[in-house]
């Protein structure tokens, strides 16, 4: 028996596997420790830093929408009860 | 994609010690040594492969054939590689010594250099003049700049030299820009005959992702190429179980393309041996020490419900179906 048998046609979006897999979107992938192994191998830890940073970054940009969209709510109803501004503008 | 970084160039199974760990069975017995066309082809060929950045000459011991492993080493500087030797510094009886087989490897352009020494190297190393020869060793590796690393075997109980030794007798040598690593061993190839109780917990394997898998291409003295530096990989029944191509019959571009589509070693390297196992139906697996004994255990145990796997079928049984909307539109896996 060889490995081909396991070829796939086309290859894989392994960044896209890896934040599949990793604790940040509910799943395991490998342990950061694993990495000090690797020494010399700057470049796995440059994929694991985009994947971490991709995946906070991602978090953070959600917030700050959701923190914009609540100001703005929020402002618009003060305006609307206290200073009575209709959609015709300032009474 | 990132990987593989590393080529690692196994230039001999023989060796001058035959220790007690060694899950590679490398000793003075055996004959195997790679062709210096081959090696060329490899090094040439990995320059075309834009992720690969470091050649690691190992064995067995690569300096029993010191001629062509400082051709090897000189052919991958010249492409701009990165340059590392793994040995077990034998040949460092003096400074002397060891200065002048160092020179000759930083001539030829060799930047990092790992010694191997622990309880099981020891006994053998007496011979040549014991630590004295790592010391050696790792003075002449500094004085000519090159990065050195010792690397410690950990057993259970810190029996043996351990890290904090190895660590003050460096110091003690004013060694201390010396960078020492350890490692739990793996309970394959010769180890499987070592008590169960030497081995420590460390490395027992979890169901997460090997960093080895895909990081690193090993080519063996029979040309095989496998897809990992793993402890199985030169163990005749469970070798076919890491081997991706042959380079007598195959470039290393496209064995490398292989690699990158091959959904064995995708899994290995998401998701792990232990998943892999699990997705085999596995109830009640052995006690393992580390992942590479999960590898062994499946390519010797398990050959024949993987064989009833395909590509498609043995990633779903591993990720589930999210793995099917990754599948990049290129047909290639050059970078």
């Amino acid at each position: 028996m060889t490995i081909d048998r396991f070829l796939l046609p086309q290859t894989i979006d392994v960044l896209k596997l890896e934040m599949t897999m990793s604790p940040i979107f509910g799943g395991q992938t490998m342990e950061w420790w694993s990495y000090e192994y690797t020494i010399y191998e700057v470049e796995n830890f440059v994929l694991w830093m985009q994947v971490f940073f991709a995946g906070w970054a991602a978090v953070f940009e959600a917030l700050g929408v959701a923190l914009a969209a609540i100001t703005v709510i929020a402002a618009w109803t003060v305006a609307v009860i206290k200073y009575g501004v209709t959609a015709k503008g300032i009474p | 994609m990132v990987f593989p970084h590393t080529l690692s160039i196994m230039l001999t199974y023989r060796c001058n010690f035959s220790c007690a760990h060694c899950s590679v069975m490398a000793g003075p017995h055996r004959r195997e040594v790679l062709s210096r066309e081959l090696m060329y082809k490899a090094i040439r060929e990995a320059a075309d492969i834009a992720s690969i950045g470091v050649v690691v000459f190992t064995g067995g011991e690569a300096t029993l054939y010191f001629d062509q492993l400082v051709e090897g080493v000189r052919l991958a500087s010249e492409y701009g590689f990165v340059t590392r030797l793994v040995t077990n510094a034998w040949w460092a009886s003096s400074i002397d010594r060891a200065y002048g087989y160092l020179s000759k490897l930083k001539e030829a352009g060799l930047q990092e250099f790992n010694i191997s020494f622990d309880q099981f190297h020891a006994p053998f190393l007496a011979k040549y003049g014991g630590f004295q020869n790592v010391i050696n060793a790792a003075s002449a590796a500094v004085k000519l700049g090159i990065t050195t690393l010792v690397g410690v075997t950990k057993l259970r109980g810190g029996e043996g030299p351990t890290i904090q030794w190895v660590k003050e007798r460096l110091r003690e040598a004013g060694l201390e820009e010396v960078m020492v690593i350890q490692d739990a061993p793996s309970r394959v190839g010769r180890a499987a005959n070592l008590p169960a109780e030497l081995f420590p917990d460390d490395n027992v394997p979890k169901e997460v992702g090997c960093p080895e898998a895909m990081a690193t291409v090993t080519l063996h003295p029979n040309g095989d190429v496998s897809f990992c530096c793993g402890h199985i990989i030169t163990l005749p029944e469970a070798a076919w179980f890491t081997v991706v191509g042959n380079l007598n019959r195959e470039s290393l571009v496209g064995i490398v393309d292989k690699m990158r589509r091959n959904a064995l070693a995708i899994a290995l390297r998401y998701a792990g041996p232990l998943r892999i196992l699990k997705a085999l139906g596995e109830a009640d697996p052995p006690k393992f020490y580390s992942p590479c004994e999960v590898c062994y255990y499946i390519a010797t145990r398990k050959k024949e419900k993987l064989e009833q796997l395909t590509a498609e079928s043995l990633l779903s049984a591993v990720f589930g179906e999210t793995w099917r909307g990754m599948l990049l539109r290129s047909t290639s896996g050059t970078p």
